[in-house]
């Protein structure tokens, strides 16, 4: 636990973001972008989405990100049978008091992880996204404030299977980014049999950070630094995909708040007090991707369809010039 | 099919180029010569560009072609089908390239189209439409064509700047621009400014150091029919624009002749005249003596066989001094006093002969050395009535700083010569001195313009106002080659050709001629000759003897009279020369200059950029055409960090360094609230770096055709 203030300076900010990069590395073994992905959403305020196969560390990841920091964490497995109640929370008649009282769901909590978020109905799908988008919760027609700093962590399985429901565009929308983490590499992956024939790693996670701590991270990102140039290079990248012919549905401007907001935290955390066009390029994929959608053309265009998308955001960031300086 | 597109505006800003010259040549015959080979050059670059990728196949081939064509049009007797070339048409091209320059040098504008000019301007824009090509399409730096385009362009009006032709201009502008479209990267204004700077420089240097033209000269015409006294009508005659042949030759002289009519030394008062009344004596077989020439002077003796063309003329044009005249119909004479051959009730018109001469060769130290005239020259010394004293004093001041005889006579000839006399033929009728009245030479000196009886005349008259007997001759320049057999050229002369002279008696040397003309012949060549100046050359024309295709006619190079021989004049020929090899310096020199124009512009670019430490984006940028120049392409959507990613591999340790220095104070200055200064020598250290990796042919790249210059943005 370590002592924090409102305002942090530079160095505070690189030494605590490198206790909770290291703290979380300890138990994503070989895995350092997702790892960095996972914080830099989380400071700039936003979801997460980690999109892979079962088996790979998405749980362990949200997990892990939840246990180094000393704040509220809820953990929801999502079931077909799941209620938006059961995320929430419900009122429920105190009989000593005669009055209904609010018994807070697990949505009350600084870091969410939402287990296989695709396999719950879609109405309880969109009261997740609900309270993500609004950071409140009316019940009964009371509201109720979420807790700050909040965010979730969403996993989901790609394959489409029996009893799941994937999520629809407009919701994924909600998703500030959206990874998979991959397989590990054959020496991570020995080294972790190694490692876990014992015991869980997660349990040797100290908290590193309080909430005041993150609290001051946070505001810390705020203060990155935007130029214009950067600005207007974000703008760029994000409408060219709503004009790029292979891509049906282009990015919404939530995903150029969303682009700037996350490309600060990156900056932050590469130790930088302004923003690089680097960072906006770094996160196109990772942020956009999952927002856009590809004309059948490119999605059902032979073997590679699967990895379209991406490859068109590749493609367009190539192609969008890069301001040099506020002049040009 | 962008390349296709270019290869078309090239060529057509070629041909405008072409066209350029109309106003230096007669007609537009010479066009359709030049725009076939033109053309030629440009399809068999896009044939040969579309099917090969390499550049070098399709110059390879424009090359080739633009040969076969050039010998087809110009040397198809001695090739191979008329077409593949041979030594023996390489030896008839340069023959006819030499006829071409001294063609030009004779001639005035608009000068007529000889096939030596015509080839000559053919291989010329042939050679400068594969540089273009090249520039354009295969290096695709079409910015840089404008150089050789604007610089060949500019040729025609800076010989005669009255040949400004605002809609050439305008079509060739035109063509450039849409060359320019055809890319759609963006020219600086700076490019602009070197590529027009460097032309203009370019196009002026050469026109300094090219030979001159004589300004204004109109087109030469001679009536046919040439009268008994030809001098009075020249100038009507030369006013004609009717010419046709009027003899051509054979000779086994070793240069071309000219050919005198008859000698005028009569001044009767206020004209120069025929000495009608003289006797002719019938003997042709031995002429003479020769008129106040030594038994002992140095002569050669030459052979001339003349087939006369159809002009009606009572004098028979002989080299002089002829002393056998054979094959004449019709009764013949000569006179004596001028040895000039008269028919009398005969017509020339149609005739053959063979004339012999002895052609004098003085040499330079007979006539510095010739002591004054004696007595028996009276009618050769004597001034017209009432002459104005303005030419005995004019020819006084002329000659102050000339000792002997003879260089007075060559400071009078200079002096005519020397740029401050123009020659016309339209001067003297609009200023009333038309003719060749004695007293009209005050009015030429005057008005400084005339054609050759005024020059001939005023030289003749002022000398004889310094004491040397003088006379004017009346005949035909040398004319063209207009064909070869059995190694024996066979001239062909003119009614153009017809030409006046004065000529100076020297004793112990006898009469010598000069050529005070300006514009129908070279300047003189004193130092090989004895015999001064008349380093006359004569304009060509379109004969009947020349043959339907075209074949070698060009004018043939005759600097110095016939008479000329041995005994040069050391000093003077080492003095032209070294006005040669001046001039060859000089031309190098502007290539030269235009070549390191880019390498300048990109110096002082480079200087400029790097000079404010504080400006880290124009260091950037700097580093960016740097590495664009040396062959690293730049991408679209490209960070400051990614291209250092990029470029960092090639560099050693030291200069990745710097390059991360100049880096982060790009990357500070371009998106971080406060900028931060970067190190000239940092950049110059990445850029050394660069050099270092990079190919030699890249760095001579780099430093002599930066590309960055005419490409400042990615490719598409």
């Amino acid at each position: 636990m370590t002592d924090t203030t409102t305002t942090l300076s530079a160095e505070e900010f690189y030494r605590l973001s490198g206790l909770v990069l290291n703290a979380m590395q300890r138990v994503i073994d070989g895995k350092p972008e997702a790892v960095a992905m996972a914080l830099t959403v989380l400071l700039a305020e936003g979801h997460l989405l980690i999109e892979d196969v079962p088996g790979v560390g998405k749980t362990q990841l949200a997990r892990a990100l939840a246990k180094s920091l000393d704040c509220s964490v809820s953990r929801i497995q999502f079931t077909p049978d799941l209620l938006p109640a059961d995320i929430t929370g419900v009122s429920i008649y105190d009989q000593t008091t005669r009055e209904f009282e609010f018994k807070p769901g697990p949505i009350f909590a600084n870091v969410v992880v939402g287990d296989e978020i695709n396999r719950a109905s879609p109405k309880t799908q969109s009261a997740l996204l609900e309270c993500m988008e609004e950071h409140q919760v009316t019940v009964d027609g009371a509201t109720y404030r979420l807790a700050s700093p909040f965010t979730v962590i969403a996993t989901q399985n790609p394959i489409e299977m029996e009893g799941t429901y994937t999520l629809p565009e407009a919701q994924r929308d909600r998703f500030m980014a959206r990874i998979s983490m991959g397989y590990p590499d054959a020496a991570s992956e020995v080294a972790m049999l190694r490692d876990r024939e014992q015991r869980s790693p997660l349990d040797d996670i100290e908290p590193v950070v309080g909430v005041d701590g993150l609290q001051a991270m946070i505001a810390y990102v705020h203060g990155v630094f935007v130029s214009p140039a950067v600005e207007q290079y974000a703008v760029d990248l994000v409408q060219a995909t709503r004009r790029d012919p292979d891509l049906r549905l282009g990015a919404s401007p939530r995903a150029t708040l969303q682009l700037a907001r996350a490309a600060r935290a990156r900056a932050a955390l590469d130790g930088r007090d302004f923003v690089l066009p680097d960072d906006v390029d770094a996160l196109a994929v990772p942020v956009l991707a999952h927002r856009l959608i590809a004309t059948g053309r490119v999605a059902s265009g032979g073997a590679s369809s699967r990895a379209s998308v991406p490859d068109v955001l590749a493609r367009i960031v190539a192609a969008t010039p890069v301001p040099l300086g506020a002049g040009r | 099919m962008n390349a296709l597109v270019r290869r078309g505006l090239l060529l057509g800003a070629m041909l405008v180029v072409a066209g350029s010259f109309h106003g230096l040549l007669q007609g537009i015959g010479w066009l359709f010569v030049v725009g076939a080979a033109l053309l030629l050059v440009a399809s068999v670059g896009a044939v040969v560009g579309a099917l090969v990728r390499r550049a070098g196949w399709a110059v390879a081939a424009q090359i080739a072609a633009l040969v076969l064509v050039v010998t087809l049009f110009f040397a198809s007797g001695p090739a191979l089908f008329g077409i593949i070339p041979t030594f023996g048409s390489v030896d008839a091209l340069v023959v006819l390239g030499q006829h071409g320059v001294e063609s030009i040098r004779a001639q005035g504008t608009p000068a007529e189209a000889t096939p030596g000019i015509v080839f000559l301007l053919a291989a010329g824009l042939g050679a400068v439409a594969i540089v273009v090509d090249l520039i354009g399409v295969a290096l695709a730096v079409p910015a840089l064509t404008g150089i050789p385009l604007l610089v060949v362009a500019a040729v025609p009006s800076l010989i005669q700047p009255s040949l400004d032709d605002p809609v050439l201009f305008a079509l060739l502008a035109a063509a450039y621009l849409a060359v320019l479209v055809t890319r759609r990267g963006r020219r600086t204004r700076a490019v602009a400014v070197a590529v027009g700077a460097s032309a203009v420089v370019a196009a002026l240097v050469l026109a300094l150091v090219l030979p001159p033209v004589a300004p204004d000269t109109p087109p030469i015409g001679a009536q046919t029919g040439l009268s008994a006294n030809p001098i009075v009508d020249l100038g009507a005659d030369l006013r004609r624009p009717d010419p046709t042949t009027a003899f051509t030759y054979t000779t086994d002289a070793d240069r071309p002749l000219y050919f005198t009519l008859t000698v005028l030394d009569d001044l009767d008062g206020q004209q120069w005249a025929i000495d009608d009344g003289a006797d002719l004596d019938g003997d042709l077989s031995r002429i003479g003596p020769v008129p106040g020439r030594p038994a002992d002077a140095a002569v050669s003796s030459v052979r001339t066989s003349v087939r006369m063309g159809a002009i009606r003329d009572i004098w028979a044009p002989s080299p002089w001094a002829p002393w056998s005249v054979q094959g004449l119909t019709g009764t013949w004479g000569f006179d004596p006093d001028t040895l000039g051959v008269r028919g009398t009730g005969s017509s020339i018109s149609g005739q053959k002969y063979v004339v012999k001469s002895d052609i004098a060769r003085p040499t330079r130290e007979s006539l510095e050395a010739a002591p004054a005239a004696g007595s028996g020259f009276d009618e050769q010394l004597a001034l017209p009535d009432g002459l104005p004293a303005v030419v005995a004093d004019t020819a006084r001041e002329v000659t102050a700083d000339a000792d002997t005889r003879f260089d007075k006579a060559l400071a009078l000839q200079s002096w005519f010569r020397g740029g401050t006399f123009r020659y016309s033929i339209d001067a003297p009728s609009s200023g009333g001195y038309d003719g060749s009245q004695a007293n009209y030479v005050a009015a030429f000196l005057a008005q400084k313009a005339g054609y050759c009886v005024h020059f001939a005349s005023a030289m003749a008259i002022m000398a004889r106002t310094l004491g040397i007997p003088a006379r004017i001759a009346v005949g035909f320049l040398p004319g063209t080659v207009s064909g070869t057999s059995g190694g024996t050229d066979t001239y062909t002369v003119s009614t153009d050709d017809m030409h006046a002279w004065p000529e100076l008696y020297f004793a112990g040397v006898g009469w010598v001629r000069f050529e005070p003309t300006p514009g129908r012949g070279v300047l003189p060549s004193f130092p090989i000759a004895s015999t001064p100046g008349s380093t006359s050359a004569p304009t060509s024309t379109p004969t009947s003897s020349s043959t339907a295709s075209p074949r070698p006619t060009a004018s043939r190079p005759t600097d110095g009279t016939p008479e000329e021989r041995a005994n040069a004049d050391a000093a003077a020929a080492a003095l032209r020369t070294l006005g040669r090899v001046l001039a060859v310096l000089g031309i190098v020199l502007a290539a030269i200059l235009v070549l390191l124009v880019p390498w300048g512009v990109r110096r002082v670019r480079r200087g400029r950029r790097l000079a404010h430490p504080d400006d880290p984006l124009g260091a950037w940028r700097e580093l960016g055409d740097s590495a664009f120049d040396l062959g690293v392409d730049r991408v679209a959507g490209e960070t400051p960090r990614a291209f250092g990613e990029r470029i960092a591999p090639s560099l050693d340790a030291a200069a990745v360094e710097a390059l991360v220095r100049v880096r982060g104070a790009v990357e500070r200055a371009a998106y971080a609230e406060s900028g931060a200064a970067v190190e000239p020598a940092d950049v110059r250290g990445v850029i050394a770096g660069l050099r270092a990796s990079a190919t030699r042919a890249r760095r001579l790249r780099a430093s002599f055709a930066p590309r960055s210059l005419v490409r400042d943005r990615p490719a598409e």
